[in-house]
């Protein structure tokens, strides 16, 4: 191709691209407006590319420039490229946030925006990826160069949508207060302890097991020193109950946060090897095909690869003990803080969870003995039946029914 | 690098960025006006009555137009899990439409929504109690002694239960993908289950056990699954309808309703953990529920890549009935294919029609 055609090409892709940005976002953004009200299109990152690359060009009528009008256009590309994704997301967003929300279930909503920008992330690296599947490299591992590992793990954790800082910072702040609050009532020596906590938690990155572990461990030791004792000296009533179930609570959110530390820490150990397989697996076809792949070609590649790997994780016994684990020391921590709750809020103008459940037993158990006397009624009803001489011809059998009938028979 | 092969990819990379742009916003266009147009996501839109209900538990009677050619009424029991409008998703992809096309008077039992007050409900309430009341209303409406009953996934097991207990009411027993051997290691649920400390999750969540909780479990099973499909979405959404197929499965996945937590427990320690029914030492309410009893006809689907129930887990049952008119149905796709896929419509339902209409002497 003739560079002074290529230029001609260039330019005139570059305006329709132009155009067609220009025409679609003012398009979306009339989408947008409800009862179909013109608004006002989005400035989009494109137009300040679009006036570089015209000086760019300027520039470029002498030839000998021409490379580095291109490597400097590559630049401004790939600017271009990541400005463009970070603008798509908001859009996506923005127009599921505006349209979606009626439709899609609310749980969808985060997910949508999680794993919409994990496609992103993922489309940023595509251009060295697709180098190595076209040009090869002798270490496909080199991918996980550019794809740094604090990257990765980002990636990873919006597929996988992993909730584990909000969760944590959360479950820290419930059971720091709680505890703040009720054990300054046994003792003021704990003020050290509730002060450091949540911010060594927030500190932490949700990643790093060893500070994790640490404070973990400075944390269990702490309770019992420091408050098993008194515990141990207060008489058996509400306070020391409320206490002792805080002090569970605290022990169950060690091994929740603990297990679910792991548990994140091995499915990114195995999802770490779906890159470098992905596009290992792109690169082989590549060579017996000689066709390049395209981007989803890969992401559903390396999604597949990625998925085989951590299902197989999950077969293992070691993950599910885990994942047991994890969930149990959860649902334990949340209700040790709801009974202490329960013990708070006794004597209050309002129904108990605790006494609505001695209502909902009594309730099932009434239910059942009246089942039970039904078909003893039931039984006796035939037996009785069978005594009497039968009638002639019987259209329906013997009323057998409980409960609500609600309607006519049917025409058929 | 020459500079006619940097001005080549230069070229190259520009146009592939400018038409994928351009698809990117042609593609968000329609989405946005696609979305814009829909008004509602209706799903079980085959017109019913509530012919009965105990609580929160319903008998939906579905209407239809003719006389039924098959006289023994049919009453499908869905699982707790999940509900019973996958059967009836829209009216292109309904197995209950197709079943009363095929000249079946069908009746679903809806389990309703568990909660605080369903606590301490066992499967001996859900069995003994709630699905036999619906069957011996369906036996009196039409006059009958005995009903078809179709049994779906954990609804199933339930039936086959009701069926090995009280044989006299089932004149044909239908399973569809429907665990009964719990012992097998193919699925990642029977895996899980086996660690599971189920009195400690009851207890957590003070006995009820929430949809979401179970939801991400069912997830994990395939956990790039809901990334593939929300990726996607924006090529999908290009087609109105297909969109609008999407929301109605998605309105139908977020439903998942909580799970009573007696009834839980049992079916994970019992079943899932110990697997009790296969082994012929399961109880119900104190009465040893014997598969052999069921010896009437029995069809058991399976699908062939079911990843929830997997097939081992089913066609068990098969071996365990001491039925002599019995058939074993593989459905070539997955545990929700049996319900929407085109091949249920076409060829399922019809089959399930033709095989009851069969036996309805």
């Amino acid at each position: 191709m003739a560079t002074n055609n290529l230029f001609d090409q260039w330019t005139e892709v570059q305006k329709q691209m132009m155009d067609n940005w220009v025409s679609m976002s003012k398009n979306i953004s009339d989408a947008f407006q409800p009862n179909g009200k013109n608004g006002t299109a989005t400035k989009l990152p494109f137009t300040d590319w679009y006036q570089k690359q015209q000086e760019l060009l300027e520039k470029s009528m002498n030839p000998a420039e021409a490379q580095k009008v291109f490597q400097d256009s590559f630049e401004g590309y790939r600017k271009t490229l990541e400005d463009q994704l970070s603008q798509w997301t908001k859009m996506t967003n923005q127009m599921l946030s505006q349209q979606g929300q009626a439709f899609m279930p609310f749980t969808a909503m985060p997910r949508i925006h999680q794993i919409s920008e994990a496609y992103q992330e993922i489309a940023k690296y595509w251009d060295p990826i697709l180098s190595v599947i076209r040009d090869g490299t002798p270490n496909p591992a080199q991918i996980n160069d550019w794809l740094k590992p604090e990257a990765y793990q980002g990636m990873l954790t919006k597929l996988m949508e992993f909730n584990m800082p909000v969760s944590v910072q959360e479950i820290a702040d419930q059971a720091t207060k709680l505890f703040s609050d009720y054990s300054s009532w046994v003792s003021g020596q704990t003020t050290g302890f509730t002060g450091s906590f949540p911010g060594g938690m927030m500190s932490l990155p949700a990643w790093d097991n060893n500070p994790f572990m640490k404070l973990m461990t400075d944390l269990q030791h702490r309770v019992e020193t420091q408050l098993v004792p008194i515990t141990s000296m207060l008489n058996i009533g509400k306070r020391g109950e409320m206490v002792q179930l805080i002090l569970d609570a605290q022990r169950e959110y060690i091994t929740y946060v603990m297990s679910a530390s792991a548990i994140q820490a091995q499915m990114f150990q195995a999802g770490q090897k779906a890159m470098p397989e992905a596009v290992e697996t792109l690169r082989k076809q590549y060579l017996e095909t000689n066709q390049v792949p395209d981007f989803d070609t890969f992401f559903n590649t390396f999604t597949g690869i990625l998925e085989h790997h951590l299902v197989t994780l999950f077969e293992t016994e070691s993950y599910s003990k885990l994942q047991n684990d994890m969930a149990v020391a959860g649902v334990k921590v949340k209700n040790r803080l709801e009974r202490v709750m329960e013990y708070a809020f006794e004597g209050a103008p309002f129904t108990l969870r605790s006494e609505t459940d001695e209502l909902a037993k009594e309730l099932q158990s009434l239910r059942r003995k009246v089942r039970m006397l039904e078909k003893k009624v039931q039984e006796m009803s035939k037996a009785v039946s069978a005594e009497k001489p039968q009638p002639p011809a019987r259209k329906t059998p013997a009323s057998r029914s409980r409960k609500k009938p609600a309607a006519e028979a049917p025409a058929s | 690098m020459e500079t006619a092969n940097i001005a080549n990819q230069a070229a190259e990379t520009v146009t592939r960025f400018t038409e994928q742009t351009a698809e990117q916003m042609n593609s968000m266009r329609t989405w946005a006006q696609n979305l814009s147009e829909i008004e509602t996501v209706d799903i079980a839109t085959a017109p019913r009555e509530t012919v009965w209900q105990d609580g929160k538990v319903k008998l939906y009677h579905f209407l239809r137009d003719t006389k039924a050619k098959v006289k023994t009424p049919v009453v499908i029991s869905y699982a707790l899990v999940n509900r019973w409008e996958m059967m009836d998703l829209q009216p292109d992809r309904s197995m209950i439409r197709r079943l009363l096309q095929e000249g079946l008077d069908v009746y679903v039992i809806d389990w309703g929504y568990a909660g605080v007050a369903e606590r301490y409900k066992t499967m001996g309430d859900y069995i003994n109690g709630n699905l036999d009341d619906c069957i011996d209303f369906v036996r009196d409406r039409h006059g009958v002694d005995q009903v078809n009953l179709v049994g779906v996934c954990q609804g199933g097991t339930f039936s086959v239960i009701y069926t090995a207990l009280h044989p006299e009411k089932v004149k044909n027993l239908v399973t569809l993908v429907t665990p009964v051997d719990f012992s097998h290691d193919e699925g990642l649920l029977f895996r899980w289950s086996r660690e599971v400390d189920v009195d400690s999750l009851v207890e957590g969540f003070n006995g009820v056990v929430p949809g979401e909780f179970l939801n991400i479990a069912f997830d994990l099973l395939k956990p790039m699954a809901k990334v593939k499909k929300y990726v996607n979405l924006p090529k999908l959404a290009q087609d109105k309808a297909k969109l609008e197929n999407f929301l109605r499965m998605e309105k139908w996945v977020s439903d998942g309703p909580a799970q009573a937590g007696e009834a839980y427990r049992e079916f994970i320690n019992e079943l899932y953990k110990q697997n009790k029914l296969a082994k012929g030492t399961f109880e119900l309410e104190g009465e040893k529920v014997d598969l052999k009893k069921i010896d009437m006809p029995i069809m058991t689907i399976y699908a062939s890549a079911d990843h929830l129930v997997p097939p081992p887990c089913t066609q068990k049952l098969n071996d365990l009935v001491s039925s002599t008119d019995k058939e074993l149905y593989e459905f070539p796709g997955g545990h929700i294919g049996v319900f929407v896929g085109s091949r249920s419509q076409k060829v399922l339902a019809p089959a399930i029609a033709e095989w009851l209409a069969n036996r309805d002497k």
